[in-house]
């Protein structure tokens, strides 16, 4: 799944470990996230797009 | 929040202690009920089966305290961990049918195996390969 979790981190100026602790998950899962190894669980994408202000479609979207 | 990932600077000894101290029960479980009905041929069945199976007990808080620990991880850490513990789970049921099969047909084996393998072999078997499926798993995600 793509997603644009690291432009709108580095938009925020926020570290891969600021943004792990404001999302209460480890640097791992948010580096997997960016790097498209891992898709978060629907509760932490909720609370990314919480976190961005922004619909979770807008974040995260199906390779089609 | 780090990742508590075994075998890490965050997994304290206090961490491994609280994680495996049922592991230590069930090793002792297992050298002294295979002390005891080594040395009493004449107990019932229902006893000496009683005897053979207690450290099942231990095995089976050890498998809930893992369980309330892997809940505690974070989503990513807590996938690594049940895919990897998942994986020497099946190596170990793997060996031991192996191993059954070899004696069943009577295919010489070394001693040690000769009884098939019992509790603390196989943990230490399903946890060899936790780690090096883990450290895989792991890198997978870096």
């Amino acid at each position: 799944m793509k997603n644009r979790v690291r432009e709108l981190r580095t938009a925020k100026n926020w570290s891969q470990g600021e943004l792990a602790d404001r999302l209460a998950v480890s640097r791992q899962t948010i580096n997997a996230i960016e790097t498209q190894k891992y898709d978060p669980s629907l509760p932490l994408a909720l609370k990314i797009g919480r976190l961005f202000k922004k619909p979770v479609e807008e974040i995260f979207e199906t390779d089609e | 929040m780090e990742s508590v990932q075994p075998g890490s600077s965050q997994y304290s000894p206090q961490t491994s202690w609280k994680l495996h101290g049922w592991l230590v029960v069930t090793a002792l479980l297992e050298i002294v009920s295979d002390y005891v009905l080594r040395h009493n041929p004449g107990w019932s069945e229902l006893l000496r089966a009683g005897c053979a199976l207690s450290p099942l007990l231990p095995c089976v808080m050890w498998v809930r305290t893992w369980a309330r620990f892997v809940g505690g991880l974070d989503e990513l850490q807590r996938r690594i961990q049940i895919e990897s513990r998942l994986v020497g789970c099946i190596g170990a049921l793997l060996a031991i049918l192996a191993i059954n099969a070899l004696n069943m047909h009577g295919i010489a084996l070394p001693k040690f195996f000769a009884r098939g393998l019992s509790f603390m072999p196989a943990i230490i078997l399903a946890g060899i390969i936790w780690r090096i499926a883990s450290a895989v798993i792991n890198r997978r995600y870096q």
